[in-house]
């Protein structure tokens, strides 16, 4: 019981960080694709492909990060169904990485509106 | 189990019998003599391990002052060319591996157990191991410089110059071969402390009362964990390159010499932290300690250690910004770099808020903290510098840069370690090194040190390249160039009053040290002997010495958990990682001439390898597997005891089997590694892919058929199976019927893996012509070598078996081959829809 209340507790502690990683890979790796392929003349919706995908996939990190945030401040946080103690901490922590991580996030999501994907 | 005991009561009864002491002495008797080569416990290993690492830093740092001085006038000759090359790289290299990361967890091997309480980490002959290996390897590597085949690569050893067209000697083997080995022994050092921090607690130190600086060496030891495989698998392609030509660099057969980059950098960065975030741990605990208060934001200040963590993973780029890579992916890690000083400054804030609001104790240690924040800062700022990419073009592979590394390394690992060294020695054997002395050393350091790296920035905006042996005489760096050498000097000589006054104590001079000289708070600082505290004290809070001033009193009478042996051998409590319960009583392995056999022999095969005697190197090599069978044997003793009582109303067993017990977190730690590692090789697949597409074959006919992909993949399945059916007859004691299963498991293991090179030969694939090749014959060579280690293992398992040592209750050994199996199995699976699916796919 122990095992899964720590992997639980423990992924959903890193959970933030965890996504603000994916993001990070995804927008790297959508971008050194489009480049590497000579797609950055490609439209969608009428603008480059590169900015649509990464913003996209900005978008979606931020909600989840914001719902890690959300859970952290209302209670669904990891670390239920281990007893009293440490649980005030494995709050505060979930909730203070979600929060750098959307900062983070967004920090890195951005740059897709003013940088050119290739150059 | 047993409940947990109440607030006021003791956990264990005073006063204690009296033989509960003696045998607790005699269980942990230092071997003597010769007999130090035996000895694991981490107290000793620890010091040795420290010892070791400053010789690497005195070493390397003496060739630092021999390339001071050949550059301090122009035109001089005291190192002509291609030594000054062998000089950089062997000191930037012995830095960084055999000095900066052995020496942040020689320190850790050293003080976590103390700071845990736990009388000792939970694999402390894999850490001797990992010293030895370290000792060794570290040796031979330096040797090379004396017979001039140092490798001359710079310290990242960039291909195509290290590719064996342009360094056709050994001198580059030197560096793949010896580092490559010396980052096992790290690796194996982040196994031990992930372990013992999650699980060799004191009871009541839960996840919320964890010292600060055990949160740092976690995130150190994690961030091993995804790094170093990078380098390992980078380190092994390149030497691959070199010995059978397979082009993966090469980029006139679709290799790159980018890979190396990515790869290398991927763990490079996040190396820079694995260096630092350990340091600002211990400034975490000496700054309550000096000041006296509770470190201000102590949550916050974990979180920092974490988001940094992570954080640094998404900066490698930075160090490729002049490489052409895509504008709007360079700005990403601009952004990252850029983020990843937040969580720098949130520590920073932490210590100058502590220290403002106490009362300082002036002790070198604080003069080195002070030093510490002054150089770390400045550091800090040009690193923010030379994340901004236009500046970053400029000052790219000046001596800007060769002052801004030294700024953040030297500020940001050094001041601390220094102070660390002053602050912890009282805990080593109750003496103090002088104040007096400390405070000249840290002077000459500090001023030597800016002396010295100051006027490189300068030197290096006006131009002066890094990597050059020598410089004319007319370009105005000579005044400035004069003034780094002398301060090189001056900082040298700083470190040489350290030894000196580290000399005198180990010569009886040092002055006794009261208990807890600093008045800090933490468990390090009760008096311990080599079984470490008398017994394990129950904690409270952050700072439990300052909250029970009793508690060390307590701890030293044996009022707490273990206050003997109760099995009579080495043994520690092994508790839950959240609650930090008491789970089991872990036996702890005690003196043995395995693991340093297998160091020894370890180091000989790799060493044999880089002279090129590939035949010779099978005797060490088979040698030290033989060591390490032997070193196994012994452990995974099982039930052999009853349930103890190790106090406060726990009664737990001496063994625990399944997903609890300590070995299978190891192993699955392991797997961690491992995985990353066959990432990595996945990444070089799509990397090589996306620069040279044009190697990759487009119709179906070069490939194998689908028919192949099938078929190996229910071989790698119904292997998996086999191991399922293994492992439910050890359940039901049915030996043969375990027997059976392992070997018909293992020949159909090894009949996928050596289909999938035969189908390629068959399909006329070659590896040396073309980086796709390469590539695909190496993730097959991967799996081959997986399943070599799983013939070792399940003959071992089975010798286990048949001498009686395997069965329903005493099974752990069993449970740790089948993780790597199952993994085994599942890597293989996804290799085979990497390779046979992705060009059926691919645009
Ligand atoms: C004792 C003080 C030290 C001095 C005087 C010193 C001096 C030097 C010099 C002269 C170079 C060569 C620069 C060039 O030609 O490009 C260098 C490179 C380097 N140093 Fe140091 N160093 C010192 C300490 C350290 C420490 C403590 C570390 C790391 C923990 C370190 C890491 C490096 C690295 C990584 C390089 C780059 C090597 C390369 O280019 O491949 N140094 N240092
Ligand atoms: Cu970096």
């Amino acid at each position: 019981m122990e095992k899964t209340a720590f992997t639980a507790t423990f992924t959903g502690m890193m959970s933030a960080f965890l996504i603000w990683a994916v993001h990070f890979a995804a927008v790297y790796g959508i971008n050194g694709l489009i480049c590497a392929r000579a797609w950055d003349g490609v439209e969608l919706y009428g603008h480059p492909v590169a900015v649509v995908l990464i913003l996209g996939a900005t978008a979606v990190a931020l909600l989840l990060a914001a719902g890690v945030l959300a859970a952290a401040l209302w209670g669904a946080a990891p670390g239920r169904r281990t007893s009293e103690d440490p649980r005030r901490f494995i709050r505060l922590f979930t909730g203070l990485a979600a929060a750098g991580s959307l900062v983070a996030i967004l920090w890195n999501g951005l740059p897709a509106l003013q940088v050119p994907a290739c150059g | 189990m047993t409940p947990p005991l109440d607030d006021a009561a003791l956990p264990s009864r005073l006063p204690r019998p009296k033989e509960e002491l003696e045998a607790l002495k005699r269980a942990w008797k230092p071997t003597s003599g010769l007999g130090l080569l035996k000895e694991v416990n981490n107290n000793i290993i620890g010091v040795m391990y420290i010892g070791t690492a400053l010789l690497f830093f005195v070493i390397s740092g003496t060739l630092a002052l021999v390339m001071r001085t050949q550059l301090a006038v122009p035109e001089n000759d005291v190192l002509g060319h291609s030594l000054y090359n062998q000089f950089f790289t062997v000191h930037g290299t012995g830095m960084m591996f055999l000095f900066a990361v052995p020496i942040v967890e020689a320190i850790g091997v050293f003080l976590l157990p103390s700071m845990l309480a736990a009388r000792d980490l939970p694999f402390p002959r894999l850490s001797a191991f990992a010293f030895w290996a370290y000792l060794f390897g570290g040796l031979a590597f330096f040797c090379s410089l004396i017979f001039e085949v140092a490798p001359d690569g710079g310290w990242f050893m960039y291909p195509p110059l290290t590719s064996m067209k342009f360094s056709p000697g050994i001198n580059a083997d030197f560096w793949l071969l010896g580092i490559g080995f010396i980052e096992i022994s790290a690796i194996a050092g982040a196994i031990e402390i992930i372990v013992g921090i999650l699980r060799t607690r004191p009871p009541g130190m839960t996840l919320d009362k964890i010292p600060v600086y055990c949160w740092s060496m976690l995130v150190m030891a994690g961030m091993i964990v995804f790094a170093f495989p990078a380098v390992i698998i980078a380190t092994a392609l390149l030497e691959i390159e070199r010995a059978f030509d397979w082009p993966f660099f090469i980029a006139e057969r679709g290799g790159d010499p980018l890979l190396w980059q990515h790869l290398f950098w991927f763990f490079g960065h996040p190396e820079v932290y694995i260096i630092f975030l350990p340091a600002a741990g211990l400034v975490s605990m000496m700054v309550p300690a000096l000041a006296q208060r509770p470190l201000v934001g102590h949550d916050w200040v974990v979180v920092a250690l974490v988001g940094t963590g992570f954080f640094s993973f998404g900066l490698w780029v930075h160090h490729m910004f002049a490489t052409g890579i895509p504008p709007l992916s360079l700005s990403f890690f601009s952004a990252a770099s850029m983020a990843v000083s937040v969580p720098a400054g949130i520590q920073v804030f932490a210590w100058i808020a502590t220290l403002g609001k106490g009362r300082l104790q002036w002790t070198v240690a604080t003069w080195f903290l002070l030093g510490f924040l002054f150089i770390f800062v400045a550091g800090g700022l040009t690193g923010v510098m030379v994340a901004v990419i236009p500046f970053d073009w400029q000052a790219h592979d000046s001596y800007f840069v060769v002052a801004h590394l030294h700024y953040v390394l030297i500020g940001g690992m050094v001041f601390p370690v220094f102070a660390g060294l002053y602050h912890w020695w009282p805990t080593m054997k109750g003496t103090m090194l002088s104040e007096r002395l400390g405070r000249w050393a840290f002077w000459m350091m500090f001023i030597g040190f800016n002396v010295a790296f100051f006027p490189m920035h300068v030197s290096g905006l006006m131009g002066m390249p890094r990597r050059v042996y020598t410089y004319p005489g007319d370009l105005g760096w000579n005044v400035l160039n004069m003034v780094s050498t002398v301060g090189a000097f001056v900082m040298a000589f700083g470190v040489l009053l350290v030894l000196i006054d580290m000399a005198r104590d180990a010569f009886g001079r040092g002055r006794p040290a009261p208990e807890n000289p600093w008045k800090a708070g933490t468990l390090e600082w009760i008096p311990n002997d080599d079984y470490a505290t008398r017994s394990i004290p129950h904690v409270r809070s952050l700072y439990p010495l300052w909250d029970n001033p009793n508690l060390s009193r307590e701890v030293q009478e044996g009022a707490h958990y273990l206050p003997g042996a109760p099995t009579r051998r080495r043994e520690t409590i092994v508790t839950s990682p959240i609650e930090a319960r008491p789970q089991y009583l872990m036996p702890m392995p005690g003196p043995h001439w395995s693991h340093f056999l297998a160091g020894l022999f370890t180091a000989a095969h790799f060493i044999c390898l880089a002279v090129q005697l590939y035949w010779v190197s099978l005797v060490p090599g088979v040698l030290a597997i033989a060591s390490v069978f032997w070193w196994v044997w012994g452990l995974d003793k099982g039930a052999d005891h009853p349930p103890q009582d190790v106090g406060g109303g726990w009664r737990v067993p001496v063994y625990l089997q399944g997903s609890e017990n300590h070995s299978w977190w190891g192993t699955a730690v392991l797997l961690l590694v491992d995985g990353t590692a066959f990432a990595c090789l996945c990444f070089t697949y799509v990397f090589l892919w996306t620069v040279s597409p044009d190697v990759w074959p487009t119709g179906t006919d070069a490939l194998p058929g689908l028919g192949w992909l099938f078929g190996e993949a229910a071989l790698w399945i119904v292997a998996a199976g086999a191991m399922l059916l293994a492992s439910r007859a050890v359940a039901h004691n049915r030996s043969w019927t375990m027997r059976g299963a392992l070997l018909v498991g293992l020949l159909l293991m090894l009949a996928a893996a050596a289909a999938e090179p035969y189908n390629h030969i068959g399909s006329g694939l070659v590896a040396s012509e073309s980086a796709y090749g390469a590539i695909v014959y190496m993730l097959a060579s991967w799996q081959v070598f997986h399943v070599v280690i799983l013939v070792l293992m399940t003959g071992f398992t089975l010798a286990r078996s048949f001498a009686g040592r395997l069965h329903a209750r005493r099974r752990v050994t069993f449970d740790n081959v089948m993780l790597v199996w199952l993994y085994t199995c599942g890597q293989g699976v996804v290799s085979l829809l990497l390779v046979h699916l992705f060009p059926r796919l691919a645009v």
